[in-house]
């Protein structure tokens, strides 16, 4: 089978550390890789859409080190830096809504788009209580999302708050809000999410192909 | 010698006075093992002029005649040979050939002589003869410099099968001549059962007189023209007989390789091309994080069960990137699943969906694709083979499995034959990622620009999970690979460094290499392992992209602890007089350091501080230790690691084994930058001893690619490679090194000795199988 490709390369970079976190130290000769912008909290994230959902089947939120269950939240389309989200194997800047952890579903440095879940409570009227208006949307220190606790996500957005990150205004949650969308489990949502990335991120074609294939019953 | 009767033997001994002892030794001890075919030394010490009858009983005991007591059984087969009468000396010394008679494999043959001088008759002790089945070497190919030719048992199709033969080791073949066979292999009952012998070598078979070299003794038995192919069979094996005595039939005194449910040669076919079987590609889901991309012969129905392999991508890869992998294992008889993987969140989450996806294959065969694995695959027989994150991902799931923390439902741990990591992430450390005693195989790219092995953190060094593995281990590095390479996903390489080698020919190796791989440890095919340690530069698939000048290949190889007697693995002590195995080290060098290989910087730059600048097999927190030294070009030095008593019978093993690197950066790297070599010698307790170059069998130790960046001046990672010198080949040409009392393993470096100058380190000298 074929495959196709998206990895973008942008300028030359160089050695770069955060915190513990050490990342790829970048080169002049082949063909070098996009350094990771010093600016973690302050790098620019436009919020472009704003699903809700509810899950009939609650499922993991693996980017946490607790690991909860949810049940509803939130699929985001956000407009990013895309040297910000180069996939790398060492730790990468962990994506934050509010103070939870967002989980990306593609890679995004192609189209600078990148798909997101957010898992929130349900609120009695069947929405995520998660207020986008309130909840400022940045990367974080870099690190293994299994292993940032409730804690350490707090402390980031205390981070990013004092480096005067703010949340999208109402006029922007408004203009990407959608009706709430229930679905039978995450594979469903999923599915939802790479109708998303095929608009958003279409370079993104394994990916899409990948997460739609025919699901064993 | 002339047999006689024991009871006649009695008779003789007859009102003879009490004993005293003899002496009898075989091979210069009491016990002793005698190949079919070979020469046993004996000696018998007695008054001089005395009657000597030598005893022969295959069980020990006691049995007296007229008082003298003699530790034989007396069992109906005892034979005793009269000998005649000992000199002034007292002594009377002598060789005898092991006779050529296959049966005679694995007899006990216990041995005693009585000397009678006057009145006085002395019985000796009993001593000891093994017979073991004949183990001869005759295939291989020739080389430049001594040991003139190296015997191996795998020749790609194409590649010429030589013979050889050193008369010093069997001397009562000079000046004979014989036919030299080339036949298809049979097992030792099918040689019992039918000894004719038919050449199939594109020549017929050829004629030799034995001279009195080695060298002389070289003959090209076929040009290459044999064929490696059939079915998924790893190769085609050949048996090597020199017919003695020219009657077209084994016995006699004739000499065979592969006598035994081995073959003396095996020729295999190009495992870079696909194999023999269509294959079939399906991708189907079992909810998140199960999407899978499985590929199998598409006539699995009429096969057996099949071995399974898993792959887990990395991060921001994705699972359907893997079709080389996929497609070519599965041509071989594989069946192979490449799985959506939970890179994102990290590690442990990763070694989940490899845990879970492996469950979800075996547990709903039935349902896949309309059940078509059902009953094919194989749950005692699986390889799990990760890239980046999911390349420590799979190791971290074997933790997990051998630690009870998942215990799966449809496989064991014993199971999972094979790990094997492309260019791992390094997160957990040793206390969560550890291969224990799993077979373990390492994929590195030296160009990777992701996991790029700086010294920078221990989260990008490959090799630190290599290093922990503590069964049979081993490793594949390729100058000119970036990250991206090992996978098909298109874009770019992910890669930094000079002669860039690209994902094309990244992959024609991959292929090559993956199957014997697999047949090493899927289906126990010893001989395909030799594509595993023989060093690239003599030995590679048919198909290795070798007119490609940037491509490099290093492989290191470490057997399983039970295969192997370390003379030094520079563990547990940090003295440079002391080898791990408390012998006596002594180094004359210019510069030696032992310790951790833990480059103790963030960087390659070359310091005078950081003797152990460059390496990368060690974490902060310690790990595998090793030698590092110089030799400066001003005189030749040497480096001498005595083998204790416990390890002093080398003969029990195959090779003298040992890795080494080029120091990164150092000016004595850089002044010459290319394959470095040096000699070893192994010296036995009687001062006997063979010297063999390094890169008699391909090239010397490889220079670090040279790659910028990670600190000031150019070269990446100390690069180890592996190097096997078969034992037996210090004995070649008469040399008298006695394998069974090895006392040292001497390095040479310096002008007299290969390469003038350098800095390397060492480690893992020992014996091995």
């Amino acid at each position: 089978m074929h495959r196709t490709h998206r990895i973008v390369m942008l300028s030359l970079g160089a050695t770069l550390t955060v915190g513990a976190a050490v990342f790829a130290v970048m080169e002049g000769e082949g063909d070098s890789r996009p350094a990771l912008p010093a600016a973690m909290h302050t790098s620019p994230v436009e919020l472009v859409l704003a699903q809700p959902f509810v899950l009939e089947r609650a499922a993991t939120h693996w980017h946490r080190a607790e690991q909860p269950s949810y049940s509803a939240g939130y699929v985001l389309v956000l407009k990013v830096d895309p040297a910000m989200v180069v996939a790398r194997q060492v730790a990468m800047p962990v994506l934050y809504v509010g103070s939870e952890t967002a989980e990306p579903i593609n890679v995004g440095d192609g189209s600078g788009h990148v798909v997101v879940l957010v898992p929130a409570p349900p609120r009695a009227d069947g929405m995520p209580d998660l207020d986008l208006t309130a909840a400022p949307i940045f990367f974080g220190t870099p690190d293994l999302p299994e292993r940032v606790t409730e804690a350490m996500a707090r402390a980031e957005l205390a981070k990013a708050r004092a480096q005067g990150v703010v949340a999208p205004s109402a006029q922007v949650v408004a203009k990407a809000a959608r009706p709430l969308v229930q679905f039978p489990d995450d594979y469903e949502l999923r599915l939802q999410a790479a109708d998303f990335i095929e608009v958003y991120a279409p370079d993104e074609v394994d990916l899409v192909r990948g997460l739609r294939v025919p699901r064993i019953r | 010698m002339k047999p006689h009767l024991a009871l006649a033997f009695a008779a003789a001994l007859a009102a003879a006075p009490l004993a005293v002892s003899a002496t009898l030794t075989v091979d210069g001890g009491s016990t002793t093992t005698g190949m079919i075919g070979d020469s046993i030394d004996f000696k018998i010490t007695g008054p001089a002029g005395a009657h000597v009858i030598f005893l022969l009983d295959v069980a020990p005991g006691s049995i007296v005649v007229s008082g003298v007591n003699i530790p034989l059984a007396g069992t109906p087969a005892l034979l005793a040979f009269d000998l005649g009468t000992l000199g002034p000396s007292g002594e009377l010394a002598f060789p005898a050939t092991v006779p050529l008679d296959p049966t005679l494999a694995g007899a006990e043959v216990w041995l005693a002589v009585v000397t009678q001088s006057g009145p006085l008759v002395e019985s000796s002790a009993a001593a000891k003869v093994t017979v073991v089945d004949r183990v001869v070497q005759l295939a291989g190919n020739p080389l430049a410099q001594y040991p003139h030719f190296e015997f191996v048992d795998a020749f790609n199709e194409t590649a010429p099968i030589s013979f050889a033969l050193d008369t010093t080791r069997f001397p009562f073949l000079l000046g004979q001549t014989a036919d030299l066979y080339v036949v298809p292999t049979r097992t030792k009952a099918q040689w019992l059962l039918n000894p004719t012998l038919l050449d199939v070598s594109a020549s017929g078979f050829e004629t030799i007189t034995f001279g009195p070299t080695i060298q002389s003794n070289v003959r090209t038995l076929d040009p290459g023209a044999l064929s490696g192919t059939v079915g998924t069979e790893f190769g085609i094996g050949y048996d090597i007989v020199v017919d003695v005595d020219r009657n077209g039939v084994l016995g006699g005194l004739d000499l065979i390789d592969g006598y035994g449910d081995r073959a003396g040669a095996v020729v295999v076919r190009d495992f870079s091309l696909p194999g023999p079987l269509a294959v079939t590609e399906i991708l189907y889901s079992g909810g998140t994080f199960l999407g899978q991309d499985t590929y199998y012969p598409t006539n699995i129905a009429s096969m057996g069960k099949l071995p399974v392999v898993v792959v887990s991508h990395g991060n921001g890869h994705n699972y359907q990137w893997y079709d080389h992998i996929g497609n070519q294992l599965a041509s071989w008889g594989y069946v192979v699943m490449s799985h959506q993987n939970n890179t994102s969140p990290g590690i442990e989450t990763a070694s989940t969906t490899t845990l879970t996806n492996t469950e979800f294959l075996f547990a709903n065969q039935a349902t896949i694709n309309g059940g078509v694995l059902a009953g094919h695959l194989d749950q005692t027989r699986i390889a799990w083979i990760g890239h980046s994150r999911g390349g420590e991902g799979v190791v971290r799931a074997y933790d997990r499995v051998f630690d009870g923390q998942f215990v799966p439902v449809n496989f064991t741990l014993a199971s999972i034959k094979l790990v094997s990591s492309i260019a791992p992430t390094n997160f957990l450390g040793a206390a969560s990622t550890d291969p224990h005693f799993v077979n373990y195989h390492l994929w590195v790219g030296n160009s990777d620009n992701d996991v790029n092995g700086c010294a920078l953190d221990d989260q990008l060094q490959w090799y630190q999970i290599l290093n922990r593995a503590r069964s049979t281990r081993m490793s594949t590095a390729l100058y000119g690979a970036g990250h991206a390479d090992f996978h098909d996903g298109g874009g770019s390489s992910v890669a930094a460094g000079p002669c860039l080698i690209g994902r094309a020919n990244a992959h024609q190796i991959m292929r090559g290499y993956l199957v014997p791989l697999m047949k090493s440890f899927m289906e126990d095919e010893e001989v395909a392992r030799e594509f595993l340690w023989r060093q690239y530069e003599s030995f590679h698939p048919v198909g290795a992209p070798v007119s490609n000048a940037c491509v490099t290949v290093n492989l290191q190889y470490r057997p399983f602890d039970d295969d192997r007697f370390v003379v030094d693995d520079f563990q547990g002590n940090t003295s440079l007089t002391v080898s791990s195995s408390g012998a006596p080290v002594v180094l004359n060098v210019s510069d030696s350091t032992e310790g951790a290989f833990n480059d103790n910087t963030t960087s390659f730059t070359n310091l005078a501080t950081d003797p152990m600048n460059g390496m990368t097999q060690s974490g902060a927190g310690g790990g595998t230790s090793g030698l590092v030294l110089s030799f400066d070009g001003a005189a030749n030095y040497s480096a001498r690691f005595d083998v204790p008593v416990a390890g002093r019978n080398a003969s029990e093993f195959a090779y003298l084994s040992f890795r080494a690197a080029q120091a990164t950066r150092h000016p004595l790297t850089t002044a010459a930058l290319g394959d470095l070599t040096f000699d070893v010698t192994l010296r036995d307790t009687s001062g006997h001893q063979a010297t063999i170059r390094i890169d008699s069998y391909g090239g010397g130790i490889e220079e670090p690619y040279q790659r910028l960046n990670c600190g000031t001046g150019t070269g990446w990672n100390n690069e180890f490679e592996t190097i096997r010198i078969r034992l037996t080949d210090f004995t070649t040409s008469g040399s008298l090194v006695d394998l069974r009392d090895v006392a040292a393993v001497v390095f040479d470096f310096g002008p007299a000795h290969g390469s003038v100058q350098g800095r390397i380190g060492i480690d893992d000298i020992e014996f091995v199988n």
